[in-house]
């Protein structure tokens, strides 16, 4: 086996500590998880001598990325855990990998009739169903299918600007697209009254469920066609803004250092949280805000692990706190569990369910009226666990947009 | 009163030529009994650089030695098949290497029945991308690795099923002779220092580089020149080949992934002072430097700790050409020390590790001789481990049997007994609770750096971080029953530990001997305990 | 935007910077490549563990001890932090109750813990969970493993424990959970969590005690019964409360092997408490350098996870990035560096000099790092840039048991000025 440069400095930085097995969330509640440590780095370097097979636990990694973050070495433990399990020889599940592996596809699917789809996926005997021939857990909560789906509305939407509007490309993601439209038109009509015209092109899915579900030949031809995009689009200065802390992630860094695709370095640097780039317009934004409300609601954060991960800190909650004044208060309770289609699958559902009490546990101490996270799959997951109203960031602080 | 026990014959040295001996005799049905000072494999054996040797490193310098060496492969690759990793190696020539030596290397190789192949680069690089681009041309060879410890303790158990009896920490003190004749041996117990006496008809002094010293209890002095090599360890594997520099033998020539680990050697440097050889940092950069020429980006792979082996040179007759040892002719030699006046005492200085057997064929066939004795050696023919305790019930290589030899049964037994203890103890080299339980229970373990040179504990990335408070708590009730102390069998392991680490005390490296030191020492208060108590 | 304070690394020097700034309502940030290394620590906080004079005995009052250092070793980081020394641990103290935790003992006087070894350690602050109350009356010591755990040997701990507790009985226990994999700290942290659980365990130990003869009506204050440390995964866990009160007997669980439990417990009460406070965050990124106009650090350049530069306008900079496992220092083949501001490296005692690795005046490397004057300032010249933890040179948190003593002192003076 020849290593990358990541797994070789990963054999070389690793100082087997054990921080990220302490962190590791599904290590945790699960035994038959060894944790990244033992199934990223000793594996590496025994597989080097024995030319063995990967563990299969490592199918129980949900690419949450803690370990990576807490790590003291900078070891991308993650990382090689997924490319470990994209060695794994191939499950029998392939139906529900290949449906997971791109939300898209569902997505245009369900959206030819959304109360249907919704209906379906709701229905009991259809549950029972999917978990018995495609491993899809009828216990877990499902994301529920927007009616429009964002490239709809967002065609519809005619802002008016008062000068040349600037550009900015947007990355909406698939939750975005089919369950949430309304992250995104948040967005553009936040956006809109900062004078700046959201061009959205037409990108494939992000490709992150598809790393999650061992599917990197789908990774690739993802990555392939949205770079063809960002070449055209990123030019004169043009930047591109995610709302889903996933699909920022897997642009900046899995491209790189799952696929090894070394051309996405050129524009890793004009790619940002969208929390951020309004963060930079904060004066600006500050006077579009209605006066606060005088009976303040108390809301809570969830910080999801990409976000983390992704090294930028935690735009949108600064945004609502210190901008908007909001009573909000950070969970700090760790992973919620979801890892995007990881908790939908019948036999981690019970992971997912048992890693997010801790969140749940949070959330009751704290007894908020909403919680406030800015992934798609988390507030999902944060929904069902505490039956709270989830809100992504976007949405809070366009509703105190004036009009 | 002191204890009299009798054999025939007596080893000195637990070295690979030592139980090569004490297996050729058991297999041949003489008695016999193996005396080494400390563990087995405590010398050279272990500290070596773990290359089995196609000899085509020797086809220009040394015909001889590249003959035995060929011969001796393709026997071992047979009989010793567990100790083995059969590789294959690599001769590089980088683009400053001289182009004559090839014609006369292939010569030698092909004249020696060496089997050397001409490979693609292009090939050679793409299965080992951190080669260097300039290297001119590449030849195969049937080198492989092979593991002494392994090697060692596999002859030692086969001997003991035959009847020989080895005893570790057993040192050779004195020699009774009478009318010019050996008729006995003091030894002593180096854990306890109780004395005891042998009697027996010949000695065979195959204490390698302390031949001199044991020879000199009889007041024979034996001409031997102490030659030094240094080897560093990296953290994983650099290639799946051995890598060897096609040009006259130099400092830094060979690369061997050993395991885990690839170890990079050897300088040679002549010492006065065997046992307390350590390698030095300017030894360290030869190497590097040595080592860059074929791999570029050496200096960004991690070293785990540096070590050094002390080979004897016969230097007799005035054969020593050079000051750095390299010329003196390596070959072994037999010395029949009737020659001097007494009869029934050899002394065998030299040869390698790679022809141990051959070495103690011919020692053997001599000894018979003297002795009167006619039996035929088979240690060419009888493997290590039958192959029938080699394979698991479905046919498959059984693992145990591979890291264990014979013994691999005990720990298969203890398994089935304490199913819990399929877990893994140490994750660096993935060895199990079982082993080490099992292993520690045996009476040739005294302790934990015993325990680590039959399983491999401590010789991971970590350097025994987390191996050696498992293996001491989980084995704790055979440990505790040790002649050291458990807690001191702990403080000398990791102090052991950290010798080979401290010539390459930087990058990865220090922050692991400060995560190690964090826990013994702050976490542990380990210091404290060596002060304030009777350990 | 611009932040009052730059605090960089999240170890426990960097936690109580930040927390000390913004108790000055300070906008801070804490940047930090990864976690510190407090889930290595037992979880106790060491301040200063044997005397100047006589390094075998045990310091009595840890606070007396480090004035009589900083009267011969000036340069030691204790030296310049002796003015707010009391009030850093009772600053710490203080934030950590406000997460719902809590750790006993002061500055004024160390206590022994046992670990898994079944050594002792001398310490200023521990978990209420490790504390046992009085060695000299203990009648008898159960010690419980759990099967498949691969972290305490409850007979190595007892037998060690001879020298310590000679007088009391020794009773191993062994738990089965029935799981059939490793079992870790942190899985076993969390099902001791579970009631449940809890209960199998208080069940089998009790059987096991019968089997010894010891009855309920044995179970008292002279009895102490001892787990490994993973009483809880959360800061403010009952685990060990719960088994105290259930048993009416001493229980404690004893540090080991990384990664601690208790250790983990400090650093997520820290983390709660600075992330309520509105301390921001920047995970998983690495401050890189740094640019300079008139004497003073205006900007930081940080790389994130994909190595992008970005710039962050820092009021003051406290760099907190520990000693070369937290990687506020590299070792090069021939030299030490610290590698965001290149600042000098001393390093009063030669590496790989030949001082046994265990032993009473410690490893000299430990003692390297960036020297400070009274104000902690590294560079002479530049008054906005202040350093804390073990990233400064001439303590030796190991042979000295100052670790986290110095992390907090440190960290509270740098707060306090920057
Ligand atoms: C740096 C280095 C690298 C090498 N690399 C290779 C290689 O890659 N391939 C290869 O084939 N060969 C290699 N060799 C050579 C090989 O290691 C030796 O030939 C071989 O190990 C010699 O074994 P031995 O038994 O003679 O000596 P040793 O292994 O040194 O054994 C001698 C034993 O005698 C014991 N002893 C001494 N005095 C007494 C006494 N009074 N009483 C009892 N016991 C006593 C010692 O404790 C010691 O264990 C290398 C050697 C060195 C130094
Ligand atoms: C195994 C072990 C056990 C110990 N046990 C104890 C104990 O029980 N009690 C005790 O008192 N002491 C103990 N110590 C000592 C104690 O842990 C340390 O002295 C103390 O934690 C140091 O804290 P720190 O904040 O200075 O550094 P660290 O905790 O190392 O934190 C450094 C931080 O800086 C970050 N960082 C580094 N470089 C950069 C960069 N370029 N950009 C951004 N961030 C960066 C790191 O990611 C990390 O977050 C122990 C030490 C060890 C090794
Ligand atoms: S990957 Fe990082 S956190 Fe995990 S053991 Fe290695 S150094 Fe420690
Ligand atoms: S990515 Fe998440 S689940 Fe996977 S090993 Fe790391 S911490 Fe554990």
């Amino acid at each position: 086996m020849n290593l990358t440069k990541l797994q070789i400095d990963a054999l070389n930085n690793c100082v087997k500590c054990s921080i990220c097995v302490n962190s590791c969330p599904v290590a945790s509640v699960n035994p038959q998880f060894p944790g990244p440590k033992q199934l990223g780095v000793d594996w590496l370097r025994l597989a080097q001598e024995e030319q063995s097979q990967p563990i299969p636990a490592v199918d129980y990694c949900s690419n949450c990325k803690t370990c990576e973050a807490v790590c003291p070495s900078g070891v991308h433990v993650g990382t090689l855990n997924q490319l470990a399990k994209s060695n794994l020889p191939q499950r029998s599940l392939g139906m529900r990998e290949e449906i997971f592996s791109d939300p898209s596809l569902l997505g245009r699917f369900i959206h030819i009739w959304p109360q249907a789809g919704n209906m379906a996926t709701g229905l009991r005997p259809v549950k029972f169903l999917t978990e018995k021939t495609v491993g899809i857990s009828s216990q877990a909560p499902m994301p529920a299918y927007s009616m429009k789906t964002f490239r709809e509305m967002l065609l519809k939407y005619k802002p008016e600007f008062s000068e040349i509007p600037k550009e900015v490309v947007y990355f909406p993601g698939c939750f975005t697209q089919y369950n949430q439209p309304e992250i995104g038109m948040s967005l553009v009509k936040i956006l809109a009254k900062l004078n700046y015209k959201v061009i959205v092109p037409d990108f494939k899915c992000c490709g992150q469920p598809a790393i999650s579900n061992a599917r990197l030949d789908k990774t690739k031809k993802f990555a392939e066609h949205n770079l063809d995009i960002l070449r055209q689009e990123l030019k004169d200065g043009r930047e591109l803004i995610f709302s889903c802390p996933s699909c920022l992630l897997t642009f900046k860094e899995e491209y790189k250092n799952i696929l090894g695709l070394q051309e996405y370095s050129a524009f890793t640097s004009s790619m940002q949280d969208s929390g951020q780039f309004l963060l930079n317009h904060r004066e600006q934004l500050a006077a579009l805000l209605r006066m606060k409300n005088a009976e303040s609601a108390k809301y809570a954060y969830h910080e999801p692990c990409h976000l983390r991960v992704a090294g930028q800190g935690t735009p949108g909650l600064v945004l609502l706190k210190s901008l908007m004044g909001l009573d909000i208060t950070p969970l700090e309770a760790g992973c919620c569990g979801m890892a995007g289609s990881y908790g939908l699958k019948a036999e981690k559902e019970w992971v997912s369910r048992e890693i997010g009490n801790n969140v749940k546990d949070a959330v009751t101490n704290l007894n908020p009226q909403a919680v406030i996270t800015e992934c798609g799959m988390c507030s999902v997951q944060v929904n069902a666990l505490t039956e709270l109203p989830v809100k992504h960031p976007l949405e809070v602080l366009a509703e105190q947009i004036k009009a | 009163m002191m204890v009299v026990n009798k054999t025939k014959v007596m080893v000195i040295g637990g070295g690979t030529t030592g139980v090569g001996i004490i297996r050729d005799l058991a297999l041949r049905g003489i008695d016999a009994v193996l005396v080494e000072q400390q563990d087995l494999a405590h010398g050279a054996s272990f500290r070596f650089h773990g290359l089995l040797h196609s000899g085509a490193r020797y086809a220009v310098n040394d015909f001889s030695a590249a003959k035995e060496c060929i011969e001796e492969n393709i026997i071992l690759k047979k009989i010793a098949s567990t100790c083995i990793n059969n590789s294959g190696g690599l001769f590089v020539q980088h683009k400053t290497d001289r182009d004559e030596y090839i014609g006369e290397w292939l010569r030698g190789c092909s004249e020696a029945g060496i089997e050397v192949k001409e490979v693609s680069i292009q090939n050679v690089l793409n299965e080992n991308p951190a080669m260097s681009r300039d290297l001119k041309r590449i030849y195969s060879v049937p080198d492989g690795i092979i593991d002494g410890a392994r090697l060692v303790w596999a002859n030692v158990y086969q001997a003991m099923e035959y009847g020989a009896r080895v005893l570790t920490y057993t040192k050779l003190s004195g020699i009774y002779t009478a009318n010019g004749k050996v008729t006995g041996a003091e030894v002593i117990n180096t854990l306890t220092g109780q004395k005891s006496n042998w009697e027996c008809e010949t000695i065979i002094n195959a204490a390698g580089t302390w031949a001199d010293e044991v020879a000199k209890l009889t007041g024979i002095e034996l001409n031997v020149t102490k030659n030094k090599g240094t080897l560093l360890v990296f953290n994983q594997r650099l290639t799946q080949k051995v890598v060897n520099r096609l040009r006259i033998p130099d400092d830094g020539d060979i690369i061997v992934p050993h395991h885990t680990v690839t170890i990079l050697g050897t300088t040679s440097v002549n010492t006065d002072e065997p046992d307390s050889a350590k390698p030095t940092s300017g030894e360290v950069q030869i190497l590097l430097d040595a080592g860059r020429e074929l791999f570029p980006e050496i200096d960004n792979y991690r070293l785990l700790r540096a070590y050094a082996g002390v080979r004897p040179l016969y230097a007799g007759n005035g054969e020593v050409k050079d000051d750095d040892g390299r010329d003196i002719s390596r070959d072994f030699r037999i010395f029949d020390h009737a020659h001097n006046g007494l009869n029934g005492f050899i002394s065998l200085i030299g040869g390698k590790l790679t022809t141990y057997r051959m070495i103690a064929e011919k020692t053997v066939n001599y000894v018979c001789k003297t002795m009167g004795i006619k039996k035929k050696c088979q240690t060419a023919e009888i493997p290590l481990v039958d192959s029938k305790r080699l394979l698991t019930m479905d046919g498959k290589v059984n693992k145990f049997a591979v890291r264990y030899g014979i013994r691999g049964e005990m720990i298969q037994k203890y398994l089935q007994q304490n199913p819990e203890k399929e877990i893994t103890l140490c994750e660096c080299e993935d060895i199990s609770f079982a082993e080490v339980e099992e292993v520690a229970s045996w009476k040739s373990t005294n302790n934990l750096d015993d325990l680590r040179r039959k399983t491999r504990i401590g010789m991971g990335t970590c350097q025994g971080l987390y191996c050696s408070f498992r293996s001491l708590g989980s084995a704790w009730n055979a440990m505790k029953n040790k002649p050291q102390h458990p807690l001191r069998q702990l403080v000398c392991f990791l102090e052991k530990r950290y010798k080979g680490q401290k010539s390459v005390l930087w990058e990865a490296q220090i922050k692991e001997c400060e995560l190690t030191l964090g826990i013994y020492s702050t976490i542990f208060n380990l210091e404290r305990v060596e002060e304030n108590s009777e350990v | 935007m611009k932040y009052d304070v730059v605090v960089i690394g999240s170890g426990m020097s960097g936690m109580i910077a930040a927390a000390k700034a913004v108790s000055r309502n300070k906008n801070t940030l804490i940047i930090t490549k990864g976690q510190g290394i407090l889930p290595l620590t037992t979880g106790c906080i060491d301040i200063w563990g044997y005397q100047v004079n006589n390094p075998k005995a045990p310091a009595l009052n840890p606070y007396e001890e480090i004035q009589r250092l900083a009267a011969c070793k000036p340069e030691h980081p204790y030296a310049r932090v002796l003015d707010v020394l009391p009030e850093s641990i009772d600053f710490l103290k203080k934030i950590l109750k406000n997460s719902g935790y809590s750790l006993t003992g002061s500055i004024y006087s160390n206590q022994k813990v046992l670990t898994a070894l079944g050594t002792e350690r001398v310490t200023a602050l521990a978990p209420e969970s490790m504390v046992v109350k009085d060695f000299a009356r203990l009648k008898r010591i159960i010690a419980v493993g759990f099967n498949r755990y691969p972290d305490f040997f409850p007979q190595m701990f007892l037998d060690n424990l001879n020298t310590i507790i000679p007088q009391a009985a020794k009773i191993p226990v062994l738990i089965d959970l029935d799981i059939k994999e490793t079992v870790r700290s942190n899985h076993l942290s969390l099902l001791l969590e579970r009631q449940d659980i809890l209960a199998k365990v208080e069940e089998q130990i009790r059987v096991q005690l019968l089997q010894h003869g010891i009855e309920n009506k044995h179970y008292d204050d002279s009895m102490l019964i001892v787990l490994p440390a993973v009483l809880g995964k959360n800061p403010g866990s009952q685990v060990a409360k719960r088994l105290r009160s259930n048993f009416n007997t001493q229980v404690i669980g004893v540090p080991g092997l990384p990664p601690s439990i208790p250790g983990e417990h400090l650093q997520q009460a820290l983390m709660i408490f600075l992330k309520r406070q509105g301390v921001e965050f920047r995970h998983n990124s690495e401050v890189v350098g740094d640019i300079r106009e008139n004497g003073k650090i205006t900007y930081l350049s940080v790389k994130d996870s994909t190595a992008i530069f970005h710039s962050v306008e820092a009021g003051s900079v406290i760099l907190a990035a520990g000693s070369f496992i937290g990687g506020g220092l590299t070792a090069k083949q021939d030299s030490m560096l610290e590698p965001i501001f290149k600042l000098p490296v001393i390093n009063p005692r030669h590496v790989g000099e030949d001082v046994p690795f265990l032993s009473l005046e410690g490893q000299g490397f430990l003692e390297a790092g960036v020297e400070v004057d009274d104000k902690l300032r590294p560079l002479k010249g530049i008054d906005n840039l202040y350093a804390a933890g073990s990233i400064l040179a001439h303590g030796n948190y190991a042979s000295e048991k100052s670790g986290l003593g110095i992390a907090v002192a440190t960290g509270y003076k740098a707060g306090s000025l920057a």
